[in-house]
This record gives structure tokens, sequence and C-alpha cells, in this order.
């Protein structure tokens, strides 16, 4: 009986993290990418903090995909220092554009949750 | 770098490639060459090049059957939309078609409606050749002697525009809503949602078909087997008219309407 609660309470918080991690993860892709051209596995690497935002590396590349698509990040095969070519992504001025509202909105987001958890504790 | 080891990683691309069966060669071998590289890469970040390292790269980037048909069928379909690429189009289509039911449903649905119109186009065309060389050894379909050649003319074309747009929007909303992710089991079920809606219309479309076909007793059971007795309608306003009507546009407009009863879902789920 215990263990399947302690069970449900796991599922239910491992969900709220991927729903966390999914809402943020364009925010930090576009992020990481307005500091300079990555690759695929220097992306990854990039993402790879704490516990990690990506649970599976190959599906990062539907989302670069996606962005690509959307026009916010560019994509372009250029030879590398090791040898075979490799496909660099960087950030376009409407990919500039969309990560500076959606550093502003995390703010505000943040401060937000913040303000009430502080409430709550005092 | 031994067998084994060439050997892991190699059948890594094959089932890559075995995922991509069906995806355009340009856009196959560009997914293909990228995570090739993404194993270089990781290869190449770690102290030793052994098996070990191998089976850990391959086992962080994940099986490519998890990723990579939405990623094939998203690269296609984008360039499709995008670039109003006929080929990635064409593409696309055949992939949906071959990879799921709905894709099947929804290919076969457009299909038909391109079918009609291009008949429609190609009968304007003929009538108008036939009125200007006089008639020959060709004649247009009977249903359509009736139809003015300046409306064949026109109405297959506008026909044919009409359903390019409606194909456009339907393939836009798939790119606009499907929105690959590493996270998709826990929210993005959206695709299969409006699979499920596609094909829940379809069906319905389909069952009040047969059910007008019952009624006007074009379709009947005799000795245990279906007989089917094509005829004209005896009375245009009849139930089993507009029952059948009611399918046939149930059938052919489910893309339309399973794309916004699962949009629909979205939003109040959202809310």
């Amino acid at each position: 009986m215990g263990s399947t609660q302690d069970e449900e309470r796991h599922k239910d918080a491992a969900k709220w993290q991927a729903q966390m991690r999914r809402g943020t993860l364009d925010l930090c892709l576009l992020a990481i990418l307005s500091r300079e051209t990555r690759y695929g596995y220097d992306i990854v690497q990039a993402l790879s903090i704490g516990e990690g935002l990506v649970i599976k590396e190959g599906t990062i590349y539907p989302v670069l995909n996606r962005l690509s698509s959307e026009g916010l990040v560019a994509a372009e095969w250029r030879p590398s220092p090791q040898g075979p070519q490799r496909k660099y992504y960087r950030l376009t001025a409407a990919g500039n554009a969309r990560l500076a509202r959606l550093r502003a909105e995390w703010r505000a987001f943040v401060d937000d949750v913040e303000h009430l958890l502080e409430e709550d504790a005092g | 770098m031994n067998d084994d080891f060439a050997r892991l990683r190699a059948d890594y691309l094959v089932r890559l490639r075995h995922a991509l069966r069906g995806v355009s060669r340009d856009t196959a071998l560009e997914i293909e060459r990228e995570i090739a590289g993404h194993i270089e890469d990781a290869m190449a970040a770690r102290p030793q090049a052994d098996i070990g390292s191998l089976l850990d790269v391959l086992e962080r980037l994940g099986p490519p059957e998890t990723y990579a048909p939405d990623l094939g069928l998203y690269m296609m379909v984008d360039r499709g939309y995008r670039a109003w690429s006929v080929r990635h189009m064409v593409g696309s289509a055949r992939f949906w078609a071959l990879s799921t039911a709905v894709g099947a449903i929804v290919v076969l649905i457009f299909g038909a409606m391109y079918a009609a119109a291009l008949a429609v186009t190609g009968a304007g065309i003929l009538r108008l050749a036939l009125d200007v060389i006089g008639n020959g050894a060709w004649s247009i379909p009977a249903p359509l002697h009736a139809v003015p050649t300046t409306a064949l003319v026109i109405g297959g074309p506008a026909a044919l525009a009409a359903i390019t747009v409606l194909l456009r929007w339907f393939i836009g909303q798939y790119v606009r809503r499907a929105r690959p992710g590493p996270w998709s089991d826990d929210d993005g079920d959206w695709p299969e949602r409006a699979a499920r809606s596609v094909a829940l219309f379809a069906l319905v479309g389909l069952t009040l078909l047969a059910a007008a076909a019952v009624l006007a007793g074009a379709a009947r059971l005799e000795d245990g087997g279906l007989v089917l007795r094509l005829r004209p309608p005896t009375a245009p306003l009849s139930l089993s008219s507009v029952v059948g009507l009611v399918g046939l546009l149930l059938y052919f407009l489910s893309p339309v309407l399973g794309i916004l009863t699962a949009s629909r879902q979205r939003g109040s789920d959202e809310a």
C-alpha cells in the first residue's frame, strides 16, 4: 500500500519534472546557441548540467529541426577539425528576438513563483 | 577498433536506416550523417574508444526507433510545406500512408479528391478540344454531359487549387502542432489524438454511407452474401440520400474535422 503510494508520488514528480523540462527546452536551446554556433553533440553536452535537460540525446534532433523550421535557428554543414563535416546550428535574428521574449517571461515567472514560495514559508 | 565495435556501430546505423525507411533519400542521408557524427564526437570525448564506451554512447543516444521516424517525417513534411517541394510532399505522403492506418486514410481521401478534380479538369479540356476540332473518337464521361464546358474548365482547376489549399492547411497544422520533442510521451500526444479523431470521423462517415446504401436498397444481404446493386437514387431528398451525403462529407472532411477536434481538446486541456 505504502510502496504503491510512493510509486504514485514518484510518477507525479517525474511527470512534473518532465513537463518543466519540456516547457523550458526551447529557452535553454536558444540560450545555448546565442553564445556561439554549435553542433549536435556539443549542444547535448551544454544541456547536460545537473541532472541533465535531455533524457535521450537523439531526441534533441527533432527539436533542433523544429526550431530551424520555425526560422529561429539556421543550420549548415561545415568541415570539422576532427575530419567529417558537422551540422552547425546558429541563432537567427528571429531566434534572438524569441530568446529575449522568453528570457523576460521566464524571469517574471520565476519571480512570481519565488514570491509565492516566500510568502508560503513566512 | 575490433570487429565487435564496428559491428555494434554498424548495427545501430542499420536500425536508424530501417527506422527511416520510406523517408526521401536526401533527408535520410542527412539524418544518418548527423547521427553518425554524433557517435564520432561522443566517442572522441571518451578516454577509451572501447566497446563499453560505445555501448554507453548508444544508450545515451537512445533507440533510433524513438526519434528517427518523427524526425524524418517532420523534415519531409516541413520541406514540402515551406519550400513547396512536390518531391517531399509526395515522399511524406507515401511515408505517412505506409507507416500508419490513419495516414493511409488521409492519403486516400486527398488522392480521391485530387483524382476527381483532375478528371473534371481533363473533361473540360477534352470538351474544349472537341468543340474546336469537332467530334472525334473520344468523349467525356456521361455524368459530365450536362455540365457546361465553362463550368468544367473553371471548376476543375478551382477545385484543384481549393484541395491544395486545404492540403497545405492540413500539413501546416501538422508542422505547427506535432512539435516533436524529447518528452512527447508525457504531453505531446497531439498527433495520436488527431489520428484517432480522423479515424473516428472516417469510420462514422463510411458507416453512414453503408447505412445509406442499405436504406436505398443498393446493398442487401441475400443468401448469406452481400449483394450490391448500383442504381440512381429515386428521390433526391430521400432519407438514404441525406444519410449518404452526410456520410460522404464526414468521410472526406475527416482529416480537417479530426485536426480541429484534437486542437480543441488540446486547447481545453491547456485551459
